[in-house]
């Protein structure tokens, strides 16, 4: 914090991207998005139709169990998945744009400078036989026209800015030289390089001890009130998206199930999904209670029940929901569900 | 090269309830070689000089961050990792002082469920196998006694009788845990280490394996050692806590007076550090500097110090007594009388809460 600032010489404030913005004044706008996969058993969906939209410097969680769908949202917004996999359908507006129909060579200069993305995994989505100054300096480099010394220095800059201590150091070191969450801030430091209007955290703490946790989700806030930056956070942990989000999607096999501001959904959820998930967390301080359980496991995506796809393990389940898939419904308080209850 | 005091005050509340396992100054070394010939240059350690007490039919949680050494303590407990020095009494009965056929006998009674569903079961055997496995080793020869204990063993774990002869392969994260669980159970022990059992697995699926091991507990009066880094998974389904820094217990306590009174500094970050899923619940975090420090060279007198809020010169000259600062609740720092008042001093001065650990410079 003492050295305050932006490391970055790109003005801060009215951002770049305000000026590009989406007609409703949301960064990213995201419409009936469908991401399929071709497997030897048939066509995943693993999102199938799904709305999400961020406005800049706010902060949208999607939170969901393995297998949801909620990383290969991320995956499709960054146009990184690859065959099998395909995008099959929909809009992803970001900054006006369509990024669905932009040419790989347009969406390189969106990925790592407008959009960029930070990993569940610090171990394994850096280089090992480069220096981590390097890699962070080459986001630089392949974006803006800076001279290698002048990398070198803003990448001392991020470093510092990101609480790497000894940061002229540090930037010589590879990443086995580094503790997970030194790995990880590295992970940010890149990110946050060219001073994206949107930051995809995908479980960017999931592999991290709590008390390391604390620090790096303390110092996403920090970034976002300076920067300004939307961040889309997708977790499996509620109490991180609580701590964190301003609006949450629940999602389960590929769709939204319920969405709305963190306060309402995580108080009074209303989909059975969102209340099973929600009871079955152990709380600190709550003990001789027997935990909720949603019975059964989360259906193969080959083989999803007709109807609504959560039927099989609904406390509340009835006729319709074998028959009809429910809409989502928008409920009084603006929170939406899918639902046939509501 | 110690100066504990670990010896003289060793955890005991309810002296009427019966120990099941005893360990004494517990420590377990790995060694470091280097240069041409692999010599030792140094040592890692893991577990260094911890004591506590099992009593029959509790639960008693581990809690700590990665590489505080509580998965080293359970295995060494076990005898599945040699122990440099220290005491393990199972029953009154010296585990590492055992031969391999008293060894194995004992084995019968301490069993572990092991973290990663997905890597701990051999892809290659039937899950009969697996779970008959430790029924064959242990004498059960006839083999349609064997599957018909495996198939009742299938059906206390909650799934069908018919999985005899599939392969792991074709099991969710859940069923695959809840296999473990009836390979662990198998042999009808006493004592069973459950090292991370829920933490590769998703929430819903999570409360459904906690509410078994709960049931289980009663049914079979078995005795727990739970270890995880998810305190409140620990909490929730522990009698006592105890929590391990770099190789050492901090603390011990019963649950609720860990989760209600925390003394040690350390668990009142960790405590702090949990996100609450509840939006309305906003205390203020004690956000630590730094990272763990090595094991290999862990800094003198508290452990804990390089990152403590609240530390002194005391701390740094003279390591801290594991000692009953109240009734069955026992701390391993020099100010835990005076800590709850001091830290929320600091948190208060946003000292120990600062969002950006910037400020712990070159020496951190």
């Amino acid at each position: 914090m003492r050295q305050g600032g932006s490391p970055i010489s790109v003005s801060t404030d009215p951002r770049e991207a305000s000026a590009g913005r989406n007609a409703s004044g949301n960064l990213l706008e995201v419409t009936d998005l469908k991401t399929y996969f071709k497997t030897m058993d048939g066509v995943v969906k693993a999102v199938d139709g799904i709305d999400m939209a961020i406005a800049p410097g706010k902060t949208l969680g999607v939170v969901g169990e393995s297998g949801c769908g909620k990383s290969v949202t991320s995956l499709s917004i960054m146009r990184l998945v690859d065959l099998p996999g395909w995008i099959a359908g929909g809009q992803i507006k970001f900054d006006g744009k369509d990024l669905v129909k932009l040419s790989e060579e347009e969406m390189r200069h969106i990925r790592g400078n407008k959009i960029s993305m930070i990993f569940q995994e610090p171990m394994t989505s850096l280089n090992p036989v480069f220096t981590v100054g390097n890699q962070v300096g080459e986001a630089i480099r392949v974006h803006r026209k800076v001279s290698k010394s002048e990398a070198e220095a803003r990448v001392v800059d991020l470093f510092r800015m990101v609480g790497i201590p000894s940061p002229e150091r540090r930037v010589k070191d590879y990443p086995h030289n580094m503790s997970g969450g030194m790995r990880q801030r590295v992970m940010i430091a890149m990110a946050l390089a060219l001073q994206p209007s949107l930051l995809i955290a995908d479980e960017p703490t999931t592999a991290l001890d709590v008390t390391i946790q604390a620090q790096i989700l303390e110092l996403i806030k920090d970034l976002r009130t300076k920067v300004n930056t939307a961040v889309l956070l997708i977790t499996h942990d509620i109490g991180v998206v609580a701590e964190m989000a301003d609006e949450v999607i629940v999602m389960y096999t590929g769709k939204v199930v319920e969405q709305g501001d963190v306060m309402s959904v995580l108080r009074n959820p209303k989909h059975p999904y969102t209340v099973g998930l929600l009871s079955s967390i152990p709380s600190l301080g709550v003990k001789n209670q027997r935990l909720n359980v949603i019975p059964g496991t989360v259906p193969s995506p080959l083989n999803l029940p007709k109807g609504c796809t959560f039927a099989p393990r609904c406390p509340h389940v009835m006729g319709i929901c074998h028959e009809q898939e429910p809409p989502l419904k928008t409920l009084e308080g603006g929170v939406k569900a899918k639902c046939w209850l509501y | 090269m110690q100066q504990t005091a670990e010896r003289q005050t060793t955890p005991q509340d309810g002296a009427s309830n019966e120990v099941l396992l005893s360990v004494r100054e517990l420590r377990t070394y790995f060694p470091i070689l280097g240069g041409v010939l692999r010599r030792k240059v140094g040592e890692v350690k893991a577990v260094d000089g911890v004591s506590f007490d099992i009593k029959r039919g509790e639960t008693f949680g581990l809690v700590g961050e990665s590489g505080c050494g509580k998965t080293t303590t359970g295995r060494t407990i076990l005898r599945l990792q040699k122990a440099t020095s220290g005491e393990i009494e199972f029953e009154g009965q010296n585990v590492l002082g055992l031969n391999p056929s008293q060894m194995k006998a004992r084995r019968r009674d301490m069993q572990i469920i092991f973290q990663d569903p997905y890597s701990s079961l051999n892809p290659r055997m039937p899950v009969g196998d697996i779970i008959g496995e430790g029924l064959r080793v242990h004498g059960m020869r006839d083999r349609r006694e064997r599957e018909k204990t495996v198939q009742y063993f299938l059906s206390v774990v909650g799934l069908r009788k018919e999985y005899v002869r599939r392969y792991p392969h074709e099991f969710s994260g859940g069923q695959r845990q809840r296999i473990g669980v009836a390979r662990a159970l198998a042999l009808r022990p006493k004592f069973i280490v459950c090292d991370e059992p829920v933490s590769a697995l998703d929430v819903s699926v999570q409360s459904q394996v906690l509410n078994l091991l709960e049931d289980l507990q009663k049914e079979f009066g078995l005795t727990y050692l739970f270890i995880a880094h998810d305190l409140s998974v620990v909490e929730y389904l522990s009698d006592r806590v105890a929590v391990m820094y770099l190789g050492k217990m901090a603390e011990l306590a019963t649950g609720d007076d860990l989760y209600a009174n925390p003394l040690h500094p350390y668990t009142k970050a960790l405590l702090s550090a949990i996100p609450n899923p509840d939006p309305l619940v906003r205390s203020k975090r004690i956000v630590l500097q730094g990272d763990v420090p090595s094991p290999i060279n862990p800094p003198s007198g508290c452990r804990f110090r390089t990152r403590c809020p609240i530390a002194y010169e005391r701390c740094a000259a003279e390591e801290p007594a594991f000692r009953e600062v109240r009734p069955a609740h026992f701390v391993a720092c020099h100010r835990a009388e005076e800590s709850t008042v001091l830290m929320a001093a600091k948190v208060a001065s946003g000292e120990a809460s600062t969002a950006m650990p910037v400020a712990a410079g070159p020496d951190a």
